[in-house]
């Protein structure tokens, strides 16, 4: 298990992490969230060392995180780092080989990953030679080659195209199935509603939220309501406290209401008014929890 | 460490950048042997200073052995293949210390090979404009040795100031205003400190006849200093300071 305690770093004047705290179990996946400049990025590079620390600890298991164990894990950092003019194949093995693989080892690993990325093809291509997308699998390959326990990846979605994004999720799920512990940056929070089990919102390098997705949901002071009415007035709203329009489109109604409002109130105002074509109610999305959340 | 010193020196092996580097060396060197060489009068061949100058041509491969140091460092922060690497090897002081190594032997390759040509071009052109060689065993010998150990001393000066500046490009601007602009304005403007420059102590080292240059040792040890400096300065900030 990862556990990240307590850390703190400043630059200047900007607390970047002001007592972070929490932790990724092995198999589990962790949506890592946060507005711009929370502190997502020090904190991924803090725990493989990248960036150094004023206070706090990374911690494997319960004990400081030695180098053995950091060659073992695997990172994807948003800015992506591999060699230019290197043919792809290659780059992977040389990275597998780096994180203490043998050489055939190295090099059977490399191929296999490939072949699943759908690389195979381009391996004795030079990583230049690469669209965005590919050069972008090429770099998970390079993370996983080694088979982590720990997977650290910043914005592994970004710039990605729907077909790309969908291969990427599943081998994060695969490697969560595997029993690594996958901790992932993005911004894309229905993606992240979808496959994540766990969530870590910061906000001004503090815990804001940290739990099952599930949990901070109902958690949230907000319920969601939607409705569709045919036949209601353009400008109605139901007559209940507590309850806010968010969007009207065509007829449907999303309300934003406060967690202790009665659904059935609302539901009952809508048929006084209009004929009831479809009514939904729930804890908020994931991004409305987020906004919530982080609200500034 | 071995294994870094590997690492390090499969990367120069395979930069293609090096390769341009090595032909951009051996053109200018071969350009500047010809010139000189050639458009001198009779008398000016046969003159010691002269012969001097043409043999010490060879000195320039040390900018191009500065820009392979330079290259060795900023390109990993370019590509951001310096996050892997301090990963793995997270002393990052033995990363640097790989660098300046597999930097220094390519600098000794490169130093060789300037002395080769500019000692092969000159005799040829000497022997063809039938000049005499009137530098004697000691001149030839501290061309040659000096020569070698400059161009070496350079590109672990050049590891430093790419480890200093980390941008790639505002680390060759910085080298080459240096060596282009303000070295030369420096040594004309006030020779009593152009002297102590890292081109002056060079040209000691290979004792060059110019009347106001320190001993061969004392440039040398000029030079040694310099590129300790720099390699330290950068050693320590690479070791500080956040990877991004």
């Amino acid at each position: 298990m990862l556990s990240i305690v307590d850390i703190r770093r400043r630059f200047g004047e900007v607390q970047a992490l002001d007592g972070l705290a929490f932790s990724v179990a092995r198999g589990r996946m962790l949506g890592f969230l946060g507005p711009n400049g929370a502190g997502k990025t020090t904190t991924m590079r803090a725990i493989f060392g990248l960036a150094g620390l004023d206070a706090g600890e990374v911690l494997w298991d319960g004990r400081a995180v030695t180098h053995r164990q950091r060659l073992g894990f695997g990172y994807m950092p948003e800015e992506r780092g591999l060699y230019p003019r290197m043919p792809v194949g290659e780059q992977i093995a040389y990275f597998g080989r780096l994180h203490g693989m043998s050489s055939a080892a190295a090099r059977a690993a490399a191929s296999a990953w490939l072949e699943r990325l759908g690389l195979a093809d381009r391996a004795a291509a030079k990583l230049e030679e690469l669209s965005h997308g590919n050069q972008q699998r090429a770099q998970l390959a390079a993370a996983l080659v080694h088979e982590p326990e720990l997977l650290v990846l910043d914005e592994p979605f970004a710039g990605l195209d729907p077909v790309a994004v969908q291969t990427l999720a599943e081998m994060l799920l695969g490697e969560a199935e595997r029993g690594a512990a996958v901790l992932f940056s993005s911004h894309q929070l229905d993606l992240v509603e979808d496959i994540c089990e766990d969530v870590v919102v910061i906000d001004h390098g503090r815990v804001v939220a940290d739990g099952t997705l599930d949990a901070l949901r109902r958690r949230s002071r907000h319920r969601r309501i939607e409705l569709r009415l045919d036949g209601a007035p353009g400008a109605w709203l139901p007559h209940v406290a507590g309850v806010e329009l968010v969007e009207r489109h065509n007829g449907s109604l999303r309300l934003e209401a406060g967690r202790d409002v009665d659904p059935e109130l609302v539901l009952a105002d809508a048929e006084r008014t209009a004929k009831v074509v479809g009514f939904s109610y729930g804890p908020p999305s994931l991004t409305e929890l987020f906004l919530e959340l982080v609200e500034r | 460490m071995t294994d870094q010193l590997l690492s390090e020196l499969r990367k120069m092996r395979s930069t293609r950048t090096n390769l341009g580097l090595l032909g951009g060396m051996v053109a200018l060197v071969v350009v500047f042997l010809l010139t000189i060489g050639l458009t001198g009068t009779s008398s000016d061949l046969a003159d010691h200073d002269h012969q001097h100058r043409v043999f010490s041509v060879a000195t320039q491969a040390a900018l191009f052995a500065a820009l392979i140091g330079v290259m060795a460092i900023t390109s990993e922060f370019r590509h951001g293949t310096i996050r892997p690497t301090f990963v793995v090897t997270p002393h990052r002081g033995r990363v640097v210390a790989a660098k300046v190594i597999s930097s220094l032997l390519m600098g000794l390759l490169f130093g060789a090979l300037a002395v080769g040509l500019a000692f092969g071009i000159g005799y040829a052109v000497f022997a063809a404009r039938g000049a005499h060689l009137v530098l004697d065993r000691n001149d030839v010998l501290l061309l040659v040795l000096g020569t070698i150990a400059v161009t070496a001393l350079w590109s672990a000066l050049g590891v430093g100031l790419g480890a200093v500046v980390k941008n790639q490009v505002f680390a060759v601007i910085a080298l080459l205003v240096w060596t282009g602009l303000v070295n030369p304005i420096l040594d004309g403007a006030l020779p009593g400190v152009g002297r102590y420059t890292p081109i002056a102590a060079s040209a000691s080292l290979t004792a060059d006849p110019a009347s106001y240059l320190l001993s061969p040792l004392g440039g040398g040890l000029l030079l040694i200093a310099y590129a300790a400096v720099f390699v330290a300065a950068g050693g320590m900030l690479v070791a500080r300071r956040d990877v991004t």
